[in-house]
């Protein structure tokens, strides 16, 4: 499956409004909602139980206040980060390991509908996401904030697309627990 | 009149018995009355200040409720509810490969024990 037609997949299902899903990035803090293409950044390598250390596309998701430089604090000098897949980069592994067209197009619109956990959808914008991304939640990590220094972002989502992506990352981290914590009321 | 003190019992005595047990209006001090109606008051100042640029929700003047979201507004994302599908191992890998693919390894490094 091309990227294209992918996207055709993709389009089809998300209820996504794609049109207001960026915005202007311009005079945007680190925090805004910014993406980058390359960021260092660890990446577990589960072949030699190691990390890397690699550049890649991230989606920021430490708020702009927690990293302002004017705030003159501590712990305010690493930044939470989760990777971004390119959609070419995710296809051709999926197709690598499943040739089946049927099954991608299934999980594809399932990740358009938010139906599969961890996983969001980014529409098509500049740079790699030319034709959408994944974002994958189960890798959340953290860099030093100098790995931003000379690094511009490539998109910024507008306020909309921020909802969507906080919706889900809610949903995935801080929805309530499955398992009764002790303390909890008696009628939770 | 008494300080208004939440106490937590230590991890040594909390069981799974142990449930939170709420206050009864008959039971509240005046120091406790005065923390409640703080609570109500800045919650209806967020509801308020909230609705300022959410034409979409209807404020009641009751403290403490929402009478009425328009559910066109609402992000069609299962609000916390667990995804229906979740991601196999092979497929966990597989985002794993396209995460390297889409990066460029800059050295390899060890773990750091905390």
């Amino acid at each position: 499956m091309t990227p294209p037609e992918a996207h055709e997949v993709l389009r089809a299902t998300s209820p996504l409004d794609v049109g207001r899903f960026y915005g202007n990035k311009d005079d945007l803090a680190l925090g805004a909602g910014l993406i980058y293409d390359r960021i260092l950044s660890p990446h577990f390598s589960t072949d030699e139980r190691l990390f890397l250390t690699v550049k890649q596309p991230v989606y920021v998701i430490t708020h702009e206040c927690d990293v302002d430089p004017a705030n003159d604090r501590p712990f305010n000098d690493y930044v939470s980060i989760c990777p971004v897949i390119p959609l070419p980069a995710f296809l051709k592994r999926y197709s690598e390991k499943w040739p089946d067209r049927e099954k991608l197009t299934s999980f594809l619109a399932n990740v358009a509908q938010r139906e599969v956990g961890r996983v969001i959808y980014l529409p098509p914008g500049p740079s790699v996401l030319e034709h959408g991304a994944l974002v994958y939640l189960n890798a959340i990590a953290s860099t030093h904030i100098s790995s931003f220094v000379d690094e511009k972002p490539i998109a910024a989502l507008s306020e909309y697309g921020l909802r969507e992506l906080d919706s889900a990352l809610r949903n995935t981290i801080l929805r309530p627990k499955a398992e009764r914590l002790s303390l909890a009321p008696e009628k939770y | 009149m008494t300080d208004f003190v939440l106490e937590y019992p230590s991890h040594a005595t909390a069981s799974a018995n142990d449930v939170y047990r709420k206050p009864s209006i008959g039971t509240l001090t005046a120091r406790e009355s005065m923390h409640y109606a703080a609570i109500v008051a800045s919650a209806m100042a967020t509801a308020t200040a909230f609705s300022g640029f959410q034409s979409n929700v209807q404020i009641s003047q009751t403290p403490g409720t929402i009478q009425k979201i328009n559910q066109s507004y609402l992000s069609p994302a299962k609000q916390s509810v667990r995804p229906p599908i979740q991601l196999t191992q092979e497929e966990h890998e597989v985002f794993r490969l396209a995460i390297l693919d889409s990066a460029e390894i800059v050295s390899r490094g060890r773990f750091v024990e905390l």
